[in-house]
């Protein structure tokens, strides 16, 4: 494995106004190497997708500090954030969340051309990685049109086309049944090993464990 | 690509915006042509004449509303230097009277109708044409009168009086109804003198209102301006656009009609702007997770603003088009119905656009809002 591309130090965490339930993070660490696929496991309420948000950028930590691809978040402001999310990081979540008036071509295209590609070169990219997925027949087609794991292979592609560092990976696998939830895991992992990409997966889905390197327990917001 | 989809993947909800922006669109355009048609149309007797110089008197606040001159002033103007044709032109008030009894408040504008330099939109031969008793009105002008059409009768003062000629574009819209005659008919209805109830036609002591000038050459108008003011001290020598400009600043001022209709065409753009925001923020509201994968994605909250601005363009450009044809039939309508100037000018219309693309952006502005403070760690959740 090589250097980190993900580094969260002793991060802490609270939702705004939620005083009773205390801090959701309490001084989680966690270090993911470049190509290594981790599985963050805990049960509900563990503070795995409030670490996963954290790492992600998506939400600041009240306490400890964050490396992504060697660049410290804490010096980001809100906008330099995002950029590097936009170049450096994939997201693929439990609702897939795909952009229901775009085709599933456009939705990977749409993440690709506000990094900067060409249309054509966007065009080309997208739909050889929805080919890899096994789903470049039905590029043309709505989400509403697509069952739930061809949504989440469309996700995994938006996810991956732009040959991220590290792909964050929020319950991949809770939205579908289990020969399409391991279907998913399988492409997600092996296009990412392909691709050299990082992966860190929250989710309670003991079936994902085969595919990945390191499975890091999440309890009581830090990591055993 | 993404705004242009949201615009289009709910048609009922385009179609209302579109219909908001139209409104907005027609009222303003409408009512910029309200005030186009109304501003020209209280210049038209001066725009409509070949008179490159008005003379008055110094008393004139606008064309209806001045002092009279002596007559002897036309062969005074006529001697001076440069001037190749002096007419004299009296405007009086009078009550016409229909066979069925119906009056009608007119303003009687006597001229010699042969060699004038009023035009009125019709021949000079027409012109000349015209009789001792004869008037040319506004074709618009004739249900005010309960006049049929040419041949219409009626009386002025008990005299007889007949509708001779119909004439474009001579009315303004404010004003009693003009009725174009002869001197000798314009005196005989309206005397204001001994010598006029006494002789019933015009002569050297018969007050009049102007001299209408025409110059041998355009160029030397301030020149003869000049000449006759100072033969002539008591009277005031207007070029043409000079004399347009007095009387239509004393109507908009007089009136306040830019500001009443400014005030209507503010609440139309209020009300489609408030359909454009409300639609475009339920819009954005029922996207709302996906704006927040966006912002999870990396886009940046400058495309978010740009995505909802050209929502924004894209509703103003598409309700632009029918507000433009509505404004436009309505113009038709009313010109054709009542005779009511309406005109959709130009720059009118560019600026109906400019009302539309501003109040879209506007609205945008409100509903981007709600888009650029959504958490994109909304897009964690379940």
């Amino acid at each position: 494995m090589g250097a980190p591309v993900v580094a969260g130090e002793a991060l802490c965490y609270r939702y705004p106004g939620s005083i009773a339930a205390g801090d959701v993070l309490r001084g989680a660490s966690l270090e993911v190497a470049g190509g290594e696929i981790v599985l963050l496991r805990g049960h509900s309420g563990s503070g795995k997708t409030t670490l996963l948000s954290v790492l992600a950028g998506l939400l600041s930590p009240a306490g400890g500090s964050v490396r992504l691809t060697g660049i410290d978040l804490g010096g980001l402001d809100r906008g330099a954030r995002a950029r590097l999310r936009l170049v450096a990081v994939g997201f693929v979540f439990q609702r897939f969340h795909l952009i229901s008036a775009l085709r599933a071509r456009e939705n990977v295209e749409l993440v690709l051309r506000a990094g900067g590609l060409s249309a054509r070169d966007a065009r080309v990219r997208a739909m050889e990685t929805l080919a890899a997925l096994g789903i470049g027949a039905k590029a043309e087609r709505y989400p509403r049109e697509l069952s739930g794991g061809e949504q989440q292979r469309v996700g995994i592609a938006r996810a991956l086309a732009k040959r991220p560092a590290v792909v964050f990976a929020d319950e991949p696998t809770s939205s579908l049944d289990s020969s399409s939830g391991a279907e998913a895991t399988a492409l997600l992992c092996g296009l990412a090993r392909t691709h050299g990409a990082a992966v860190v997966i929250a989710s309670h889905d003991e079936r994902i464990v085969p595919f990945v390197d390191r499975v890091v327990a999440v309890a009581d917001g830090r990591c055993g | 690509m993404l705004a242009l989809r949201y615009v289009v993947e709910d048609v009922p909800r385009l179609v209302a915006s579109l219909a908001g922006i139209a409104f907005a669109v027609a009222l303003v355009l409408v009512q910029t042509g309200i005030y186009a048609g109304f501003v020209r149309s209280t210049t038209l007797l001066v725009d409509n004449s070949d008179a490159d110089i008005w003379v008055a008197s110094r008393a004139m606040s606008y064309l209806e509303i001045t002092l009279p001159v002596p007559y002897a002033w036309v062969g005074r103007i006529a001697a001076i230097d440069g001037v190749q044709h002096a007419e004299p032109l009296v405007l009086r008030s009078a009550i016409w009277q229909s066979p069925d009894g119906t009056l009608d408040y007119i303003r009687v504008i006597g001229f010699e109708p042969a060699g004038s330099s009023l035009r009125l939109g019709v021949s000079p031969d027409a012109l000349a044409a015209m009789r001792r008793g004869d008037v040319a009105t506004d074709a618009a002008q004739l249900s005010s009168l309960h006049a049929g059409g040419i041949g219409a009768r009626g009386t002025i003062r008990g005299m007889p009086a007949r509708v001779a000629l119909l004439t474009r574009a001579s009315q303004p819209i404010v004003s009693p109804t003009f009725l174009y005659t002869t001197l000798d008919s314009a005196v005989a209805w309206t005397p204001i003198s001994l010598n006029e109830i006494m002789d019933g036609q015009h002569g050297p002591g018969t007050p009049i209102n102007y001299v209408l000038v025409r110059l041998h050459s355009p160029q030397s108008a301030s020149a003869v301006r000049a000449a006759i003011e100072r033969a002539l001290p008591e009277a005031r020598a207007f070029p043409r656009a000079e004399m347009a400009a007095i009387t239509r600043t004393f109507w908009v001022e007089r009136t306040k009609i830019g500001f009443l209709l400014l005030l209507g065409a503010s609440l139309g753009v209020f009300v489609g702007g408030i359909v454009v925001a409300q639609i475009l923020y339920a819009s954005v509201n029922e996207h709302l997770r996906e704006y927040g994968t966006l912002k999870a994605l990396g886009i940046g909250d400058r495309s978010l603003y740009a995505a909802i601005a050209l929502q924004a363009v894209t509703i103003a450009v598409l309700g632009y088009v029918p507000g433009l044809a509505i404004g436009v039939a309505i113009a038709f309508a009313a010109a054709a119905g009542r005779g009511t100037p309406i005109e959709i000018t130009v720059p009118g219309a560019l600026l109906a656009f400019a009302v539309a693309l501003l109040t879209c952006v506007a609205a945008a502005f409100f509903a981007v809002q709600r888009a650029v403070r959504v958490d994109p760690a909304l897009a964690f959740g379940a």
